[in-house]
């Protein structure tokens, strides 16, 4: 099935944004951060935006997050998740369709373990391209 | 070790839509992601196998999912986000 590329608008440039009230967020380094951050500031605001196949992937990254940092006393392994998966919700709220797609492949690829059909090697993809 | 790197249908198609510079980034990143597959960031740090990663590449303007199965030494491209500014 052919599809469009997954473009995405410009998103908001903005500084810190007011959400970020205790300082944990990562400096951005994908141009959706920003406004990720914005719109999800929460791991509520995130969950709320993910689909029911995605929430309990993040409900255990989240979990680990947080032992993670009750542990080692840092913060960086929690910023580092809430900073992913806001960009997962960012994505789900933009494209839900292609994020129900991108949630079905992880299902088939864990399960069946090999790549899905119609997946081909980089090499041959790059040697396409190339031509 | 190199791993190999898969490319999932629909990413194939959001690759072969890359403007020129967003391409050359890209085939940079790849580069990295088939002999340090962990250079992405994980959604779950605690998953090791069947882990789900994000690359950023082009400066941030490019965003690579990929799940790695540490396993199979293997690494599957799931979707390839280029923001425009046009």
């Amino acid at each position: 099935m052919s599809r469009p590329a997954a473009r995405s608008p410009e998103p908001a440039r903005s500084g810190r944004h007011s959400a970020d009230v205790d300082g944990l967020e990562p400096t951005p380094e994908w141009v959706g951060d920003t406004e990720a951050a914005a719109r999800f500031g929460s791991p509520e605001a995130i969950r709320a935006a993910l689909l029911p196949e995605q929430t309990a992937e993040f409900d255990a990254a989240f979990d680990a997050a947080l032992t993670a940092a009750r542990r080692t006393l840092h913060l960086d392994q929690l910023r580092d998740t809430l900073q992913a998966w806001r960009r997962i919700a960012l994505l789900t709220h933009r494209n839900p369709a292609e994020a129900r797609r991108v949630a079905a492949a992880i299902a088939d690829v864990r399960r069946t373990g090999a790549p899905r059909p119609g997946s081909v090697a980089w090499a041959d993809l790059r040697a396409q391209l190339d031509r | 070790m190199a791993y190999e790197l898969d490319v999932d249908p629909d990413a194939q198609d959001q690759i072969r839509a890359l403007p020129p510079e967003g391409l050359k980034a890209l085939v940079e990143a790849f580069e990295v992601l088939v002999l340090v597959p962990e250079r992405g960031r994980p959604l779950n740090p605690d998953n090791p196998e069947g882990g789900l990663f994000q690359l950023t590449f082009a400066g941030g303007r490019g965003l690579v999912t990929y799940l790695l199965l540490r396993s199979q030494a293997r690494v599957d491209v799931l979707v390839v986000t280029w923001v425009s500014f046009d």
